[in-house]
Protein backbone atom coordinates (compact mmCIF):
# COMPACT_ATOMS: atom_id res chain seq x y z
CA UNK A 1 0.00 0.00 0.00
CA UNK A 2 3.10 2.22 -0.19
CA UNK A 3 2.16 3.51 -3.56
CA UNK A 4 3.01 7.15 -4.30
CA UNK A 5 -0.19 9.08 -4.92
CA UNK A 6 1.17 12.61 -5.07
CA UNK A 7 4.57 13.53 -6.44
CA UNK A 8 6.19 16.81 -7.33
CA UNK A 9 9.42 17.07 -9.23
CA UNK A 10 11.67 20.12 -9.53
CA UNK A 11 8.88 22.61 -9.03
CA UNK A 12 9.87 26.25 -9.43
CA UNK A 13 7.56 29.23 -9.05
CA UNK A 14 8.33 32.90 -9.47
CA UNK A 15 5.78 35.66 -9.02
CA UNK A 16 6.20 38.80 -11.08
CA UNK A 17 5.81 41.97 -9.06
CA UNK A 18 6.43 45.69 -9.45
CA UNK A 19 9.67 45.47 -7.49
CA UNK A 20 11.07 42.68 -9.62
CA UNK A 21 10.32 38.99 -9.57
CA UNK A 22 9.74 37.13 -6.31
CA UNK A 23 11.11 33.64 -6.38
CA UNK A 24 8.62 31.81 -4.19
CA UNK A 25 9.61 28.15 -4.72
CA UNK A 26 12.82 26.60 -5.97
CA UNK A 27 13.33 23.02 -6.97
CA UNK A 28 10.72 21.43 -4.76
CA UNK A 29 10.46 17.67 -5.01
CA UNK A 30 8.34 15.50 -2.78
CA UNK A 31 6.51 12.22 -2.78
CA UNK A 32 3.50 11.41 -0.66
CA UNK A 33 2.30 7.84 -0.49
CA UNK A 34 -1.30 6.81 -0.36
CA UNK A 35 -2.87 7.15 3.06
CA UNK A 36 0.03 9.11 4.45
CA UNK A 37 -0.36 12.12 6.73
CA UNK A 38 2.31 14.72 6.04
CA UNK A 39 2.80 18.05 7.81
CA UNK A 40 4.50 21.01 6.23
CA UNK A 41 6.07 23.63 8.46
CA UNK A 42 8.06 26.73 7.65
CA UNK A 43 8.29 30.41 8.44
CA UNK A 44 5.66 32.81 7.17
CA UNK A 45 6.07 33.75 3.52
CA UNK A 46 8.24 30.76 2.61
CA UNK A 47 5.80 29.57 -0.04
CA UNK A 48 3.65 26.96 1.71
CA UNK A 49 0.39 28.28 0.29
CA UNK A 50 1.97 28.56 -3.14
CA UNK A 51 3.15 24.97 -2.99
CA UNK A 52 -0.28 23.73 -1.90
CA UNK A 53 -1.97 25.59 -4.73
CA UNK A 54 0.43 24.04 -7.23
CA UNK A 55 -0.09 20.56 -5.78
CA UNK A 56 -3.85 21.04 -6.08
CA UNK A 57 -3.69 22.22 -9.68
CA UNK A 58 -4.92 25.74 -8.89
CA UNK A 59 -1.62 27.27 -9.94
CA UNK A 60 0.78 26.25 -12.71
CA UNK A 61 4.42 25.75 -11.79
CA UNK A 62 6.99 27.58 -13.91
CA UNK A 63 9.11 24.46 -14.09
CA UNK A 64 8.74 20.89 -13.00
CA UNK A 65 5.54 18.94 -12.68
CA UNK A 66 3.04 17.41 -10.33
CA UNK A 67 1.69 13.90 -10.76
CA UNK A 68 -1.38 12.49 -9.10
CA UNK A 69 -1.64 8.72 -9.31
CA UNK A 70 0.90 8.82 -12.12
CA UNK A 71 -1.09 11.31 -14.16
CA UNK A 72 0.31 14.76 -14.84
CA UNK A 73 -1.74 17.46 -13.12
CA UNK A 74 -2.82 20.37 -15.30
CA UNK A 75 -6.05 21.49 -13.67
CA UNK A 76 -7.90 21.00 -10.37
CA UNK A 77 -9.24 17.50 -9.80
CA UNK A 78 -12.34 16.50 -7.94
CA UNK A 79 -10.50 13.97 -5.83
CA UNK A 80 -8.36 16.70 -4.27
CA UNK A 81 -9.99 18.66 -1.47
CA UNK A 82 -8.81 22.00 -0.16
CA UNK A 83 -9.00 23.79 3.11
CA UNK A 84 -7.79 27.31 2.46
CA UNK A 85 -6.02 29.55 4.94
CA UNK A 86 -9.21 31.67 5.17
CA UNK A 87 -12.61 30.03 5.62
CA UNK A 88 -13.66 31.13 2.10
CA UNK A 89 -17.38 30.65 2.66
CA UNK A 90 -20.13 32.00 0.44
CA UNK A 91 -21.75 34.72 2.56
CA UNK A 92 -25.15 34.32 0.89
CA UNK A 93 -25.38 30.61 1.68
CA UNK A 94 -26.41 29.18 5.01
CA UNK A 95 -23.90 27.07 6.92
CA UNK A 96 -25.53 23.86 5.72
CA UNK A 97 -25.64 25.04 2.11
CA UNK A 98 -21.98 25.99 2.33
CA UNK A 99 -21.16 22.48 3.46
CA UNK A 100 -23.17 20.86 0.68
CA UNK A 101 -21.68 23.17 -1.98
CA UNK A 102 -19.11 20.65 -3.31
CA UNK A 103 -21.85 18.03 -3.69
CA UNK A 104 -24.07 20.48 -5.49
CA UNK A 105 -21.31 21.44 -7.92
CA UNK A 106 -20.60 17.79 -8.57
CA UNK A 107 -24.26 17.05 -9.13
CA UNK A 108 -24.63 14.86 -6.07
CA UNK A 109 -27.72 16.28 -4.44
CA UNK A 110 -29.87 14.12 -2.31
CA UNK A 111 -31.20 13.31 1.07
CA UNK A 112 -28.32 11.13 2.18
CA UNK A 113 -25.88 13.88 1.28
CA UNK A 114 -27.74 16.33 3.48
CA UNK A 115 -27.56 13.78 6.25
CA UNK A 116 -23.83 13.42 5.70
CA UNK A 117 -23.41 17.21 5.86
CA UNK A 118 -25.32 17.30 9.15
CA UNK A 119 -23.11 14.53 10.53
CA UNK A 120 -20.01 16.50 9.64
CA UNK A 121 -21.46 19.65 11.19
CA UNK A 122 -21.98 17.63 14.34
CA UNK A 123 -18.41 16.46 14.12
CA UNK A 124 -17.08 20.01 14.04
CA UNK A 125 -19.46 21.03 16.83
CA UNK A 126 -21.80 23.20 14.79
CA UNK A 127 -25.10 21.38 15.11
CA UNK A 128 -27.83 23.93 15.62
CA UNK A 129 -25.97 26.52 13.56
CA UNK A 130 -26.77 25.01 10.17
CA UNK A 131 -29.31 27.66 9.19
CA UNK A 132 -27.22 30.67 10.13
CA UNK A 133 -25.13 32.60 7.65
CA UNK A 134 -21.33 32.86 7.84
CA UNK A 135 -21.34 36.46 9.08
CA UNK A 136 -23.24 35.29 12.14
CA UNK A 137 -20.40 32.95 13.15
CA UNK A 138 -17.06 33.61 14.79
CA UNK A 139 -13.87 33.22 12.76
CA UNK A 140 -13.12 29.85 14.34
CA UNK A 141 -16.64 28.60 13.69
CA UNK A 142 -16.36 29.68 10.06
CA UNK A 143 -13.14 27.72 9.72
CA UNK A 144 -14.87 24.65 11.16
CA UNK A 145 -17.57 25.02 8.49
CA UNK A 146 -14.79 25.01 5.91
CA UNK A 147 -13.43 21.80 7.44
CA UNK A 148 -16.81 20.10 7.26
CA UNK A 149 -17.15 21.26 3.67
CA UNK A 150 -13.76 19.83 2.71
CA UNK A 151 -14.74 16.41 4.02
CA UNK A 152 -18.24 16.17 2.60
CA UNK A 153 -17.34 15.07 -0.92
CA UNK A 154 -14.75 12.63 0.39
CA UNK A 155 -11.75 13.60 -1.71
CA UNK A 156 -8.94 11.05 -1.67
CA UNK A 157 -6.34 13.75 -1.08
CA UNK A 158 -6.79 16.63 1.33
CA UNK A 159 -4.59 19.70 1.10
CA UNK A 160 -5.00 21.81 4.20
CA UNK A 161 -3.55 25.28 4.67
CA UNK A 162 -3.35 26.04 8.39
CA UNK A 163 -6.87 24.75 8.93
CA UNK A 164 -6.83 25.29 12.67
CA UNK A 165 -4.91 28.56 12.69
CA UNK A 166 -7.85 30.57 13.97
CA UNK A 167 -8.89 28.17 16.72
CA UNK A 168 -8.07 28.34 20.41
CA UNK A 169 -5.70 25.74 21.85
CA UNK A 170 -8.45 23.57 23.37
CA UNK A 171 -10.68 23.47 20.30
CA UNK A 172 -7.61 22.98 18.21
CA UNK A 173 -6.63 19.94 20.22
CA UNK A 174 -10.14 18.54 19.86
CA UNK A 175 -10.04 19.13 16.12
CA UNK A 176 -6.65 17.42 15.93
CA UNK A 177 -8.07 14.34 17.63
CA UNK A 178 -11.12 14.42 15.36
CA UNK A 179 -8.94 14.76 12.30
CA UNK A 180 -6.88 11.75 13.34
CA UNK A 181 -10.08 9.80 13.91
CA UNK A 182 -11.39 10.74 10.46
CA UNK A 183 -8.08 9.98 8.86
CA UNK A 184 -7.96 6.64 10.62
CA UNK A 185 -11.45 5.75 9.46
CA UNK A 186 -11.10 6.94 5.87
CA UNK A 187 -7.38 6.65 5.19
CA UNK A 188 -7.24 9.78 3.13
CA UNK A 189 -3.92 11.19 2.06
CA UNK A 190 -3.38 14.44 3.90
CA UNK A 191 -0.88 17.22 3.44
CA UNK A 192 -1.31 19.86 6.08
CA UNK A 193 0.43 23.19 6.52
CA UNK A 194 0.75 24.36 10.09
CA UNK A 195 2.68 26.90 12.11
CA UNK A 196 2.54 24.84 15.25
CA UNK A 197 5.37 22.34 15.58
CA UNK A 198 3.54 20.24 18.19
CA UNK A 199 0.54 19.93 15.94
CA UNK A 200 2.72 18.97 12.99
CA UNK A 201 4.33 16.14 14.95
CA UNK A 202 1.19 15.04 16.75
CA UNK A 203 -0.68 14.42 13.51
CA UNK A 204 1.85 13.36 10.94
CA UNK A 205 3.82 10.41 9.71
CA UNK A 206 6.32 12.81 8.28
CA UNK A 207 7.15 16.49 8.77
CA UNK A 208 8.51 18.52 5.87
CA UNK A 209 10.45 21.62 6.86
CA UNK A 210 10.63 24.47 4.40
CA UNK A 211 13.27 27.19 4.25
CA UNK A 212 12.27 30.70 3.20
CA UNK A 213 12.66 32.60 -0.05
CA UNK A 214 12.96 30.90 -2.31
CA UNK A 215 11.02 28.14 -0.61
CA UNK A 216 12.83 24.87 -0.54
CA UNK A 217 12.30 21.62 1.35
CA UNK A 218 15.12 21.82 3.83
CA UNK A 219 14.57 18.68 5.83
CA UNK A 220 12.23 15.74 6.21
CA UNK A 221 11.56 14.12 9.55
CA UNK A 222 9.99 10.71 10.06
CA UNK A 223 7.64 10.69 13.03
CA UNK A 224 7.73 7.13 14.29
CA UNK A 225 5.49 7.66 17.27
CA UNK A 226 2.99 4.85 17.81
CA UNK A 227 -0.59 5.14 16.59
CA UNK A 228 -3.38 5.59 17.49
CA UNK A 229 -2.22 8.73 19.24
CA UNK A 230 -3.89 10.72 21.97
CA UNK A 231 -2.92 13.60 24.24
CA UNK A 232 -0.66 11.30 26.25
CA UNK A 233 1.85 11.49 23.45
CA UNK A 234 2.71 15.07 24.31
CA UNK A 235 4.44 13.72 27.44
CA UNK A 236 6.38 11.14 25.47
CA UNK A 237 10.14 11.58 25.51
CA UNK A 238 10.42 10.87 21.79
CA UNK A 239 7.89 13.59 21.14
CA UNK A 240 10.06 16.10 22.95
CA UNK A 241 13.09 14.96 20.96
CA UNK A 242 11.26 15.37 17.67
CA UNK A 243 10.00 18.75 18.76
CA UNK A 244 13.53 19.97 19.36
CA UNK A 245 14.73 18.51 16.09
CA UNK A 246 12.05 20.32 14.10
CA UNK A 247 12.63 23.55 15.96
CA UNK A 248 16.35 23.42 15.36
CA UNK A 249 15.89 22.73 11.67
CA UNK A 250 13.52 25.67 11.29
CA UNK A 251 15.97 27.88 13.13
CA UNK A 252 18.78 26.68 10.86
CA UNK A 253 16.71 27.34 7.74
CA UNK B 1 -30.84 48.71 13.11
CA UNK B 2 -31.33 50.63 9.92
CA UNK B 3 -28.83 50.22 7.16
CA UNK B 4 -27.19 53.15 5.45
CA UNK B 5 -29.21 52.44 2.37
CA UNK B 6 -32.48 52.79 4.22
CA UNK B 7 -31.34 56.11 5.64
CA UNK B 8 -31.06 57.65 2.20
CA UNK B 9 -34.25 56.05 1.02
CA UNK B 10 -36.47 58.74 -0.48
CA UNK B 11 -39.44 57.02 1.13
CA UNK B 12 -38.13 57.82 4.57
CA UNK B 13 -39.87 60.92 5.85
CA UNK B 14 -37.89 63.85 7.13
CA UNK B 15 -40.55 65.39 9.27
CA UNK B 16 -42.44 63.65 12.01
CA UNK B 17 -45.85 64.34 13.44
CA UNK B 18 -47.40 63.43 16.72
CA UNK B 19 -50.73 61.95 15.71
CA UNK B 20 -53.03 59.68 17.56
CA UNK B 21 -50.14 58.14 19.45
CA UNK B 22 -52.09 55.51 21.39
CA UNK B 23 -53.79 53.76 18.48
CA UNK B 24 -50.73 54.25 16.35
CA UNK B 25 -48.57 52.35 18.80
CA UNK B 26 -51.06 49.51 18.99
CA UNK B 27 -51.00 49.24 15.21
CA UNK B 28 -47.23 49.50 15.19
CA UNK B 29 -46.73 46.40 17.26
CA UNK B 30 -48.03 44.30 14.38
CA UNK B 31 -45.48 45.70 11.93
CA UNK B 32 -41.76 44.86 12.07
CA UNK B 33 -39.73 47.61 13.71
CA UNK B 34 -37.63 48.45 10.68
CA UNK B 35 -40.73 49.60 8.77
CA UNK B 36 -41.98 51.98 11.46
CA UNK B 37 -40.32 54.92 9.78
CA UNK B 38 -42.38 54.32 6.65
CA UNK B 39 -45.58 54.81 8.65
CA UNK B 40 -44.60 58.42 9.15
CA UNK B 41 -44.71 59.03 5.39
CA UNK B 42 -48.48 59.74 5.21
CA UNK B 43 -48.47 62.32 8.03
CA UNK B 44 -45.42 63.91 6.46
CA UNK B 45 -47.37 64.19 3.21
CA UNK B 46 -50.16 65.88 5.13
CA UNK B 47 -47.72 68.45 6.51
CA UNK B 48 -46.45 69.05 3.00
CA UNK B 49 -49.99 69.60 1.68
CA UNK B 50 -50.79 72.02 4.53
CA UNK B 51 -47.67 74.06 3.79
CA UNK B 52 -48.59 74.11 0.13
CA UNK B 53 -52.11 75.31 0.88
CA UNK B 54 -50.68 77.95 3.21
CA UNK B 55 -48.32 79.18 0.50
CA UNK B 56 -51.18 79.50 -2.01
CA UNK B 57 -53.31 81.39 0.53
CA UNK B 58 -50.55 83.74 1.68
CA UNK B 59 -49.26 84.50 -1.80
CA UNK B 60 -52.72 84.44 -3.40
CA UNK B 61 -51.20 82.98 -6.57
CA UNK B 62 -53.44 82.48 -9.57
CA UNK B 63 -54.24 78.87 -10.38
CA UNK B 64 -52.18 78.80 -13.57
CA UNK B 65 -49.06 79.58 -11.52
CA UNK B 66 -49.62 77.56 -8.37
CA UNK B 67 -52.91 75.73 -8.01
CA UNK B 68 -54.14 74.85 -4.53
CA UNK B 69 -53.88 71.18 -3.49
CA UNK B 70 -57.66 70.84 -3.49
CA UNK B 71 -57.87 71.97 -7.11
CA UNK B 72 -55.13 69.58 -8.12
CA UNK B 73 -56.87 66.79 -6.26
CA UNK B 74 -60.17 67.50 -8.00
CA UNK B 75 -58.36 67.47 -11.32
CA UNK B 76 -56.72 64.20 -10.35
CA UNK B 77 -60.07 62.57 -9.60
CA UNK B 78 -61.49 63.94 -12.83
CA UNK B 79 -58.58 62.71 -14.94
CA UNK B 80 -58.77 59.37 -13.22
CA UNK B 81 -62.50 58.89 -13.78
CA UNK B 82 -62.57 59.97 -17.40
CA UNK B 83 -59.67 57.63 -18.17
CA UNK B 84 -57.21 60.29 -19.38
CA UNK B 85 -54.74 59.67 -16.62
CA UNK B 86 -54.74 55.90 -16.92
CA UNK B 87 -54.37 56.10 -20.69
CA UNK B 88 -51.27 58.32 -20.48
CA UNK B 89 -49.84 56.57 -17.46
CA UNK B 90 -50.16 53.24 -19.22
CA UNK B 91 -48.33 54.59 -22.27
CA UNK B 92 -45.48 55.91 -20.13
CA UNK B 93 -45.32 52.77 -18.04
CA UNK B 94 -45.10 50.66 -21.19
CA UNK B 95 -42.20 52.75 -22.50
CA UNK B 96 -40.49 52.61 -19.12
CA UNK B 97 -40.81 48.86 -18.74
CA UNK B 98 -39.75 48.07 -22.31
CA UNK B 99 -36.90 50.57 -22.04
CA UNK B 100 -35.80 49.05 -18.77
CA UNK B 101 -35.89 45.56 -20.22
CA UNK B 102 -33.84 46.60 -23.23
CA UNK B 103 -31.39 48.76 -21.27
CA UNK B 104 -30.91 46.20 -18.53
CA UNK B 105 -30.33 43.27 -20.82
CA UNK B 106 -27.92 45.17 -23.05
CA UNK B 107 -26.02 46.58 -20.06
CA UNK B 108 -25.74 43.30 -18.17
CA UNK B 109 -24.63 41.35 -21.26
CA UNK B 110 -22.01 43.91 -22.21
CA UNK B 111 -21.05 44.31 -18.55
CA UNK B 112 -20.40 40.58 -18.32
CA UNK B 113 -18.21 40.68 -21.41
CA UNK B 114 -16.28 43.69 -20.11
CA UNK B 115 -15.84 42.17 -16.68
CA UNK B 116 -14.37 39.03 -18.29
CA UNK B 117 -12.27 40.66 -20.96
CA UNK B 118 -10.10 43.68 -20.28
CA UNK B 119 -9.24 43.99 -23.96
CA UNK B 120 -12.90 44.18 -24.98
CA UNK B 121 -13.36 46.87 -22.37
CA UNK B 122 -10.37 48.81 -23.67
CA UNK B 123 -11.66 48.50 -27.21
CA UNK B 124 -15.24 49.60 -26.62
CA UNK B 125 -15.35 51.67 -23.46
CA UNK B 126 -14.06 54.91 -25.08
CA UNK B 127 -17.07 54.87 -27.40
CA UNK B 128 -19.46 54.15 -24.59
CA UNK B 129 -18.04 56.90 -22.41
CA UNK B 130 -18.12 59.28 -25.37
CA UNK B 131 -21.75 58.42 -26.07
CA UNK B 132 -22.54 59.20 -22.46
CA UNK B 133 -21.14 62.69 -22.80
CA UNK B 134 -23.90 63.59 -25.29
CA UNK B 135 -26.89 64.88 -23.30
CA UNK B 136 -29.82 62.57 -23.87
CA UNK B 137 -32.09 65.59 -24.47
CA UNK B 138 -29.92 66.52 -27.43
CA UNK B 139 -29.91 62.98 -28.76
CA UNK B 140 -33.64 62.35 -28.38
CA UNK B 141 -34.76 64.36 -31.48
CA UNK B 142 -32.38 62.33 -33.62
CA UNK B 143 -33.73 59.11 -32.21
CA UNK B 144 -37.25 60.22 -33.02
CA UNK B 145 -36.20 60.85 -36.62
CA UNK B 146 -34.64 57.40 -36.81
CA UNK B 147 -37.17 55.36 -34.89
CA UNK B 148 -40.40 57.24 -35.49
CA UNK B 149 -42.90 59.02 -33.31
CA UNK B 150 -44.25 55.93 -31.64
CA UNK B 151 -43.27 53.93 -28.61
CA UNK B 152 -40.00 52.64 -30.06
CA UNK B 153 -38.10 55.93 -29.97
CA UNK B 154 -39.07 56.47 -26.31
CA UNK B 155 -38.09 52.94 -25.42
CA UNK B 156 -34.69 53.58 -26.92
CA UNK B 157 -34.18 56.88 -25.13
CA UNK B 158 -35.18 55.13 -21.93
CA UNK B 159 -32.85 52.19 -22.59
CA UNK B 160 -29.93 54.52 -23.34
CA UNK B 161 -30.30 56.42 -20.11
CA UNK B 162 -30.61 53.21 -18.08
CA UNK B 163 -27.71 51.55 -19.85
CA UNK B 164 -24.67 53.29 -18.42
CA UNK B 165 -25.19 53.07 -14.65
CA UNK B 166 -26.27 49.46 -14.96
CA UNK B 167 -23.26 48.66 -17.14
CA UNK B 168 -20.85 50.17 -14.62
CA UNK B 169 -22.49 48.38 -11.72
CA UNK B 170 -22.44 45.08 -13.57
CA UNK B 171 -18.72 45.41 -14.22
CA UNK B 172 -17.94 46.48 -10.66
CA UNK B 173 -20.16 43.75 -9.24
CA UNK B 174 -18.66 40.95 -11.30
CA UNK B 175 -15.10 42.13 -10.68
CA UNK B 176 -15.69 42.19 -6.94
CA UNK B 177 -16.14 38.41 -6.80
CA UNK B 178 -13.76 36.98 -4.20
CA UNK B 179 -10.79 35.33 -5.95
CA UNK B 180 -10.60 32.71 -3.23
CA UNK B 181 -14.16 31.65 -3.92
CA UNK B 182 -13.26 31.36 -7.59
CA UNK B 183 -10.41 29.04 -6.58
CA UNK B 184 -12.76 27.08 -4.36
CA UNK B 185 -15.22 26.55 -7.19
CA UNK B 186 -12.36 25.63 -9.52
CA UNK B 187 -11.16 23.04 -7.04
CA UNK B 188 -14.56 21.33 -7.27
CA UNK B 189 -14.28 21.27 -11.05
CA UNK B 190 -17.15 23.72 -11.50
CA UNK B 191 -18.26 24.38 -15.07
CA UNK B 192 -18.40 27.89 -16.48
CA UNK B 193 -22.14 27.85 -16.09
CA UNK B 194 -21.93 26.81 -12.44
CA UNK B 195 -19.35 29.55 -11.85
CA UNK B 196 -21.87 31.99 -13.24
CA UNK B 197 -25.01 30.85 -11.49
CA UNK B 198 -23.60 29.70 -8.17
CA UNK B 199 -20.86 32.28 -7.64
CA UNK B 200 -20.84 35.28 -9.94
CA UNK B 201 -24.52 36.17 -9.87
CA UNK B 202 -25.05 35.91 -6.11
CA UNK B 203 -21.75 37.65 -5.39
CA UNK B 204 -22.52 40.52 -7.73
CA UNK B 205 -26.17 40.78 -6.77
CA UNK B 206 -25.92 43.55 -4.14
CA UNK B 207 -24.11 45.82 -6.61
CA UNK B 208 -26.39 44.79 -9.48
CA UNK B 209 -29.45 45.72 -7.48
CA UNK B 210 -27.83 49.05 -6.63
CA UNK B 211 -27.51 49.67 -10.37
CA UNK B 212 -31.11 48.65 -10.88
CA UNK B 213 -32.24 51.22 -8.31
CA UNK B 214 -30.53 53.98 -10.24
CA UNK B 215 -31.79 52.47 -13.51
CA UNK B 216 -35.50 52.44 -12.62
CA UNK B 217 -35.42 56.05 -11.48
CA UNK B 218 -33.63 57.16 -14.62
CA UNK B 219 -35.94 55.14 -16.85
CA UNK B 220 -38.89 57.39 -15.97
CA UNK B 221 -36.83 60.42 -16.90
CA UNK B 222 -35.88 58.74 -20.18
CA UNK B 223 -39.49 58.10 -21.15
CA UNK B 224 -40.50 61.70 -20.38
CA UNK B 225 -37.58 63.10 -22.35
CA UNK B 226 -38.65 60.98 -25.32
CA UNK B 227 -42.24 62.12 -25.00
CA UNK B 228 -41.23 65.76 -24.80
CA UNK B 229 -39.68 65.57 -28.24
CA UNK B 230 -42.62 64.06 -30.06
CA UNK B 231 -45.53 62.04 -28.81
CA UNK B 232 -49.26 61.81 -28.80
CA UNK B 233 -49.62 60.02 -25.50
CA UNK B 234 -47.81 59.52 -22.20
CA UNK B 235 -47.41 61.56 -19.05
CA UNK B 236 -44.61 63.66 -20.55
CA UNK B 237 -46.92 64.44 -23.44
CA UNK B 238 -49.65 65.33 -20.93
CA UNK B 239 -47.32 67.79 -19.17
CA UNK B 240 -46.46 69.37 -22.50
CA UNK B 241 -50.08 69.52 -23.61
CA UNK B 242 -51.30 71.07 -20.36
CA UNK B 243 -48.55 73.65 -20.51
CA UNK B 244 -49.87 74.77 -23.90
CA UNK B 245 -53.39 75.01 -22.47
CA UNK B 246 -52.25 76.79 -19.30
CA UNK B 247 -53.83 73.89 -17.45
CA UNK B 248 -51.37 73.94 -14.56
CA UNK B 249 -53.44 71.64 -12.31
CA UNK B 250 -53.21 68.96 -15.01
CA UNK B 251 -49.44 69.43 -15.12
CA UNK B 252 -49.34 68.77 -11.41
CA UNK B 253 -51.48 65.68 -11.85
CA UNK B 254 -49.13 64.36 -14.53
CA UNK B 255 -46.08 65.11 -12.38
CA UNK B 256 -47.57 63.31 -9.41
CA UNK B 257 -48.38 60.34 -11.59
CA UNK B 258 -44.74 60.25 -12.71
CA UNK B 259 -43.62 60.36 -9.10
CA UNK B 260 -45.95 57.51 -8.25
CA UNK B 261 -44.56 55.41 -11.10
CA UNK B 262 -40.97 56.11 -10.08
CA UNK B 263 -41.67 55.40 -6.42
CA UNK B 264 -43.47 52.14 -7.21
CA UNK B 265 -40.63 50.94 -9.41
CA UNK B 266 -38.09 51.87 -6.77
CA UNK B 267 -40.19 50.23 -4.08
CA UNK B 268 -40.37 47.13 -6.23
CA UNK B 269 -36.58 46.95 -6.40
CA UNK B 270 -36.34 47.47 -2.63
CA UNK B 271 -38.77 44.58 -2.10
CA UNK B 272 -36.77 42.45 -4.50
CA UNK B 273 -33.62 43.38 -2.64
CA UNK B 274 -35.12 42.47 0.72
CA UNK B 275 -36.12 39.15 -0.72
CA UNK B 276 -32.92 38.26 -2.54
CA UNK B 277 -30.50 39.67 0.01
CA UNK B 278 -32.40 38.58 3.09
CA UNK B 279 -29.26 36.86 4.38
CA UNK B 280 -27.66 40.26 4.98
CA UNK B 281 -30.54 41.81 6.81
CA UNK B 282 -30.39 40.10 10.16
CA UNK B 283 -27.77 41.99 12.09
N1 LIG C 1 -0.26 36.25 -5.95
C1 LIG C 1 0.99 36.60 -5.62
N2 LIG C 1 1.64 37.54 -6.32
C2 LIG C 1 2.91 37.88 -6.01
N3 LIG C 1 3.61 37.35 -5.01
C3 LIG C 1 3.02 36.41 -4.27
C4 LIG C 1 1.68 35.98 -4.52
N4 LIG C 1 1.35 35.05 -3.61
C5 LIG C 1 2.43 34.89 -2.83
N5 LIG C 1 3.44 35.69 -3.21
C6 LIG C 1 4.78 35.76 -2.62
O1 LIG C 1 5.29 34.45 -2.56
C7 LIG C 1 5.86 34.17 -1.31
C8 LIG C 1 5.25 32.95 -0.69
O2 LIG C 1 3.91 33.23 -0.37
P1 LIG C 1 2.97 32.14 0.28
O3 LIG C 1 1.61 32.74 0.41
O4 LIG C 1 3.07 30.89 -0.47
O5 LIG C 1 3.62 31.99 1.73
P2 LIG C 1 3.18 31.11 2.97
O6 LIG C 1 4.32 30.22 3.30
O7 LIG C 1 1.88 30.47 2.73
O8 LIG C 1 3.06 32.21 4.12
P3 LIG C 1 2.08 32.21 5.40
O9 LIG C 1 2.60 31.20 6.34
O10 LIG C 1 2.24 33.60 5.94
O11 LIG C 1 0.72 31.94 4.90
C9 LIG C 1 5.73 35.42 -0.48
O12 LIG C 1 6.96 36.05 -0.40
C10 LIG C 1 4.74 36.29 -1.21
O13 LIG C 1 5.16 37.62 -1.17
MG1 LIG D 1 0.01 30.73 3.52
Amino acid sequence: MNHPILTAEGVDKTYPSREGDVSALRDISLTITEGEFVSLVGPSGCGKTTLLRILGGLLQADRGGVHIDGQILTEPRRDIGFIFQDPTLMPWRSVLKNVTLPLEVQGRNGHEHRKRAMELLGLVGLLGFENLHPHELSGGMQQRVAIARALVHEPAILLMDEPFGSLDAITRNQMNLELLRIWNATRKTILMVTHTIQEAIFLADRVLIMSPRPGHIQATLEVDLPRPRDNEIYYNEDFAKLYHLVRDSIAAA
Amino acid sequence: MRTAQEMTDPLTPVETMSGNAGTLRKGLSRIPGKYHAYLLAPPALLVFLCLWQLLVMLGSYPTFILPAPAIVFRKFVLALTDGTLLHHARATLREVLLGLALGLSAATCLGYIFAKSKSMERLLSPYIVASQSIPIVALAPLLVIWFGFGTLSKVIVCALIVFFPVLINTIVGLRSVDENLVDLMRSYGATRRQMFTMLEIPAALPVLLGGLKIGVTLSVIGAVVGEFVAADEGLGFLVNLSRGLFDTPMMFVALFALVIIALSLYGGVVLLENRLLSWRRIE
